[in-house]
């Protein structure tokens, strides 16, 4: 070790999630993580470089930090807190903990360690491998988020036996902190230990110790109170001791160590380790296919775990209650090979600011060579559905990660027939017979001349895959797939069945019979909701096919055509959702109309669902047929209308897992006022990128639908916020490398299959 | 109806044999299996005995005993109380601990209901292992699980003399097994 230790400043507040959903600028919660938090950043900011600061740190809250929530709640409060000691550096990195902390750590001012995630002592571990695990994956989430292992984890509460320094050092560690108790500093005070395994130990001893300290570093706890004085005499503080090279290196072994074990305090208590005890056990209720159904967010699991036992050893029982609900949430789903994914990602983008993707691969699963073909009926300049919008997205940003990309497509009186656009090659072709008024014959003729310019460009580019999107080009894809002998992936954004409700008659059925064609032969099958997936199971009898949930997210749209059936109601107040008791919508029959300044605002609420009918009967009820709403079903294009004319988006959900639905208005620039509940309340940010209010609580409600039509400006900040929330949860790049990854994986099997027979 | 679909399955039959010798369709087969293997992960929880440091001088053991497990040792030896069980620390200090060989042991009386016990006044720098078992009609004791050993901390903090060869000894030639008791998740 290069460097010489003074003083470990621990970071040990707490992370409560709880408090920190739905906190504004000045709440409690984000003002002690600033002091914290930002008190280190000064402090090392202000360091020689060669003299590192040296702190421990708490990975739940850089990972939240690091999350999309976390950067945004900083970027608010240092602008709203102008002189905190920490702003002027944070502006510099665009709200960035982690960028700002590695540039300090490569500037050698600061030395940032872990504590292992958990903080449950590794000596109490019950289950087999988990304090190895908990090494690990805090090695893991670090690496993720500063590119390299973590050159110490710190033990929590100082505990270690013989072993634990193997554990270290496998993942990754060079030295390691521990209490000053288990060594005869007195006698030996100029010693370079180590363990029996070569790995360097630091001795400390904690501040409040009286007399002469013998360890060469003390430990500092602060806390947002003592923070800001702490940064004031921060020289006094620093005078750092040099460890002389001279000194000899002495090996030590002890069965035992943790913090003031001498003094006779107790390492865990037995209600600590009952606390925490069927947490421990929940760990074996899942294994590597749970964790593989959950693809690429597989790692969720693992870190709920850990922040389950994280909560359970600190005590946070509402914490712990919620963490474990979300925890049985995806593994319930996750066991029926059928989970939650938006949940997950949002779990993993949100909240633990990390992927951990790098934990899944099971199989090694090469990278696909050479170009895809994405076949569709629309792209751009000729948009009809969402699909043309979809296609193109995803294949401009997968030129940009590197994909060779070739899009063929209808012929488009405006278009060439071929262009490069942004490195896409785009290839237009067909129908022969525009004018022919058979809707499924026009289709034909389009397949058949798609399959002919097909066939050309896979004889001219190394085409690897195929990638249709819907029926309409499905029979040119199934085709060529199969000539061609390539693997193919169909991107099903809606069924014919989803879209009608069911099949009603000869076309539909004709369309659905395509669709299934389309499924039977694809690899593989992408949709964007896990409903689709569903749909695709139970009425296309897609049981057996790999389906990659990969959420469309939110389309960020120009304007859509304004006038709908429902714009003689304007100005209102929208919601959407199913009409089930969770959803909260009788919130509304009782908020106070009167008070609202706007009289004349009406509320539209769309959705189907068991309720409906009772929900139009209460309006009738209680008179407010002129101003609520239930209008029942509304299409896509309907839907998009009615996001982009209101006047707010209300979600008063009583239980809501994600709330996709809730980032779709934000992608409208619309102010949001949702439930603080679930998933909610970890993108709607309280003043920041929406309003919340008390589940249930018509008054709450009220209050905060009076705010947003009161102050226009206000209202328009929250939407301009929000989009910007929505966009950077639902990148296209995001989008694009999930498809990358099914593009691997359908290769992969493909090859796999040509093995096999 | 699973119980065939096991057999078949052990016999190596694949789904579309099974589905066509027992004719039920092969997704129903499927579920039936997957099912099954739930159900039997489920009762497959792990009969151990851990024993955790509380402090210095504590330990806590905590025990799963399957009821099942219990009816078997029952079989092989008849209990003198079945409604008694015996918690056992042996001090295992530099021995390779045999059953019969322990520098001491102290006898702690259970229940067959209890899963926990703190144990309290071990000495320092010895090592203890716990086992959990019963008297027999013979009013011998017969265990039933074993914890791994522990070993209990210094004396004074200069005693780690006593091990400092073995330490460079181990760092010079990390091959054998170190002489001491280490964590469990430390394979060696």
């Amino acid at each position: 070790m290069k460097v010489s230790f003074s003083n470990i400043l621990m970071a040990d507040h707490p992370f409560r999630p709880l408090a920190l959903a739905g906190s504004t600028i000045d709440s409690e919660e984000i003002i002690k993580i600033m002091n914290v938090y930002g008190c280190l950043l000064a402090a090392a900011n202000q360091a020689k470089p060669g003299k590192p600061v040296t702190a421990v740190v708490n990975l739940f809250v850089l990972g939240w930090l690091n999350g999309v929530r976390g950067k945004m709640a900083v970027n608010t409060f240092i602008d709203h807190h102008d002189h905190h000691m920490s702003a002027d550096l944070l502006r510099s990195y665009d709200g960035s903990f982690i960028q700002a902390f590695k540039d300090l750590i490569h500037e050698r001012k600061l030395l940032l360690l872990p504590v292992s995630l958990s903080h449950y002592p590794l000596t109490a571990y019950t289950a087999k491998g988990a304090a190895s695990d908990d090494l690990k994956r805090t090695a893991a989430v670090w690496k993720e988020l500063f590119g390299a292992p973590p050159a110490s984890i710190w033990l929590p509460r100082g505990a270690y036996m013989p072993g634990i320094d193997e554990l270290l050092q496998q993942a990754g560690c060079q030295f390691v902190f521990l209490p000053g108790d288990a060594f005869p500093l007195e006698e030996e005070p100029d010693v370079h230990w180590m363990s029996p395994r070569g790995l360097e130990i630091f001795p400390y001893e904690a501040e409040n110790r009286q007399g002469n300290s013998q360890s060469a570093v003390t430990l500092v706890s602060i806390t947002e109170e003592n923070a800001c004085r702490w940064y004031a005499d921060i020289d006094k503080k620093q005078t750092v001791r040099e460890c002389s090279s001279s000194s000899a290196k002495r090996f030590i072994h002890f069965p035992l160590a943790y913090e003031n074990m001498n003094k006779g305090q107790e390492l865990i208590t037995v209600e600590e380790i009952q606390r925490c005890e069927p947490i421990l056990y929940l760990k074996e209720e899942w294994d590597e296919k749970c964790r593989s159904a959950i693809y690429e967010a597989g790692g969720v699991l693992d870190l709920e775990w850990a922040y389950c036992i994280y909560a359970a050893i600190h005590g946070f029982e509402e914490e712990l209650a919620s963490a474990v609900d979300s925890l049985r949430y995806l593994l319930d789903g996750a066991r029926k090979e059928f989970p939650d994914l938006d949940y997950a990602h949002q779990r993993m983008r949100l909240h633990y600011g990390v992927t951990l993707s790098s934990e899944k691969p099971v199989e090694h699963i090469e990278k696909m060579e050479g170009a895809v073909l994405l076949l569709t009926w629309e792209y751009p300049p000729n948009i009809v559905g969402g699909m043309a919008r979809h296609v193109h997205g995803l294949a401009e940003s997968l030129v940009s990660s590197g994909r060779e990309v070739i899009v063929l497509t209808a012929s488009h009186h405006e278009s060439p027939h071929y262009e490069v656009v942004k490195g896409v090659h785009i290839y237009r072709t067909g129908p022969l017979h525009k004018g022919e008024r058979d809707f499924l014959k026009q289709t034909s003729d389009l397949n058949l001349c798609l399959f002919q310019k097909g066939t050309e460009l896979i004889r001219e580019y190394d085409v690897s895959l195929i990638h249709t999107h819907d029926w309409l080009t499905g029979d040119a894809a199934v085709l060529l797939a199969e000539q061609h002998q390539l693997p193919l992936v169909a991107t099903i954004h809606a069924t014919e069945h989803g879209r009608n409700n069911g099949l009603h008659n000869e076309l539909q059925h004709a369309i659905a019979s395509k669709e299934k064609a389309l499924i039977s032969s694809s690899d593989t099958i992408i949709v964007c909701s896990q409903p689709m997936k569903e749909e695709l199971r139970v009425f296309y009898e897609a049981i057996e096919k790999d389906i990659y949930v990969i959420p469309n997210g939110v389309e960020f749209e120009e304007r859509v055509s304004g006038s709908t059936r429902f714009s003689h109601l304007e100005p209102f107040i929208f919601s959407i959702g199913r009409m089930v008791f969770e959803k909260g919508f009788q919130t509304f029959f009782n908020i106070h109309l009167k008070s609202l300044k706007k009289e004349n605002i009406q509320f539209i609420i769309a959705g189907k669902g068991p309720l409906l009918e009772n929900w139009r009967e209460e309006v009738k009820k209680r008179g407010l047929e002129d101003r609520i709403h239930f209008v029942g079903y509304v299409s896509d294009e309907e839907r998009k209308a009615l996001f982009q004319s209101c006047e707010a988006a209300v979600f008063p959900s009583l239980y809501e897992p994600f709330g996709i639905v809730a980032l779709e208005a934000m992608a409208f620039q619309k102010p949001v006022i949702a439930a603080a509940t679930g998933g909610l309340k970890s993108f709607v940010l309280h003043k920041q990128t929406g309003l919340l209010f008390e589940p249930g609580n018509a008054e709450d409600l009220s209050e905060k639908i009076s705010a947003i039509l009161n102050k226009p400006d206000f209202a328009k900040e929250l939407g301009l916020n929000g989009h910007e929330m929505a966009k950077e949860l639902y990148s296209w790049n995001h989008i694009s490398a999930q498809t990358e990854k099914v593009y691997n994986q359908t290769v992969f099997i493909k090859k796999m299959e040509g093995v096999r027979t | 109806m699973i119980e065939e679909i096991v057999k078949l399955r052990n016999r190596n039959f694949s789904w579309d044999q099974i589905e066509s010798k027992l004719s039920i369709p092969k997704q129903q087969v499927k579920q039936k299996w997957r099912r099954f293997m739930t159900e039997k992960k489920g009762l497959e929880v792990k009969n151990e005995l851990h024993a955790i440091f509380l402090s210095k001088e504590r330990l806590y053991c905590r025990w799963h005993l399957q009821p099942r497990l219990l009816e078997a040792a029952f079989y092989c030896e008849k209990p003198l109380n079945p409604e008694v069980l015996d918690l056992r620390i042996f001090d295992v200090t530099d021995i390779y601990f045999n059953g019969a060989n322990a520098h001491s042991v102290t006898c702690i009386k259970v229940t067959k209901e209890d899963c926990s016990w703190v144990i309290k006044g071990l000495k320092r720098n010895r090592s203890y292992i716990c086992e959990l078992g019963y008297l027999t009609e013979h009013y011998t004791f017969w265990p039933i699980l074993q914890s791994h050993p522990v070993h209990t901390s210094y004396q004074r903090n200069t005693d780690y003399i006593f091990k400092l060869r073995a330490a460079e000894e181990f760092y010079h030639y990390p091959f054998d097994a170190p002489n001491w008791i280490e964590h469990p998740d430390c394979l060696r």
